[in-house]
């Protein structure tokens, strides 16, 4: 191994260590509620706090999004890779679960602090 | 090195890319993050490029790709397998190019990269950018397997590269 060869790995490893890092903190605060969008569209958006299973069903196959204790994860999901249910459960701001194969993201957002003012202005945009 | 032997060459690497698919296939270790794997069949292209001429090269990876997708997968898995390979394959010459790296950093860049143009294509299929969040542990990863695959195909220029 040449000397370039180690530099090119410690930078690497640096910049994705620094940039997970970045994402771990940026991402502490709990989310309030979860976004699913198929396609690039989004399909609906949940409150982290009621408890309550959501089905996804159209021409890519379905997906069961169940949301417990403030957090949300795939429970079931009929596409072939099953990627999706392996996924750990998301609560924190910008955490997802995709399923490549059904085009499908759940994504956590929304912060204490701006919760509020994001519904506010999503009433407002309605 | 003749025309025929080039063919042969190309034809031995097709096959022994698929072999190490299959058996990658068999022996998953993702580690529990989707898409993370060390990618064992890239030891070929990594090894041709030290021997054969490149377009050959680009050929083992194109047939590598399209008949390990369909014979392991699907038509998802060939365009995802197809943009992290052209990609890397890429990144690859131009670092072959570049004084001071030798066949390892090759790698490491291009496993890296396999990552990120996979990442892409996910980006564009879900028409959203919350893949990325995963943009820093697949190039860690694409790395750390990328200079595993070099420190291998290191070994075997050796033997091959006369």
């Amino acid at each position: 191994m040449k000397k370039k060869d180690v530099i090119l790995l410690v930078l690497l490893l640096g910049a994705a260590a620094a940039a997970a890092l970045f994402l771990l903190f940026s991402g502490r605060q709990e989310a309030q509620r979860i976004v699913v969008t198929v396609d690039g569209a989004v399909f609906g958006t949940y409150s982290l706090f009621e408890e309550r299973t959501v089905d996804v069903e159209n021409a890519f196959g379905h997906n069961r999004i169940v949301i417990e204790n403030g957090s949300a994860y795939m429970e079931a999901a009929d596409c072939p890779d099953k990627y999706c249910m392996t996924y750990k459960p998301v609560s924190r701001t910008n955490e997802s679960i995709i399923c490549l194969p059904h085009r499908l993201v759940v994504r956590a957002e929304g912060t204490k602090s701006t919760g509020i003012e994001q519904t506010e202005l999503d009433g407002i945009a309605q | 090195m003749k025309k025929s032997e080039q063919i042969a060459y190309c034809a031995m690497l097709t096959a022994l890319s698929m072999i190490f698919s299959y058996i990658e296939a068999l022996f998953p270790i993702s580690g529990g993050i989707p898409g993370i794997k060390l990618g064992l069949s890239n030891l070929v292209v990594v090894t041709g490029l030290s021997f054969l001429p490149v377009g050959w090269v680009f050929l083992v990876l194109v047939l590598k790709v399209t008949l390990v997708s369909f014979l392991f997968g699907n038509v998802s898995i060939w365009i995802y397998s197809m943009a992290g390979g052209v990609l890397s394959f890429f990144v690859m010459l131009l670092i072959k190019r570049i004084k001071g790296f030798s066949v390892i950093g090759m790698s490491i860049a291009g496993g890296a990269c396999h990552n990120i143009g996979q990442l892409a294509v996910a980006v564009f299929m879900v028409e959203s950018l919350a893949p990325l969040y995963y943009l820093p542990v697949l190039v860690a990863a694409g790395a750390v397997a990328g200079a595993v695959i070099g420190i291998v195909a290191q070994r075997v220029q050796k033997y091959i590269v006369r």
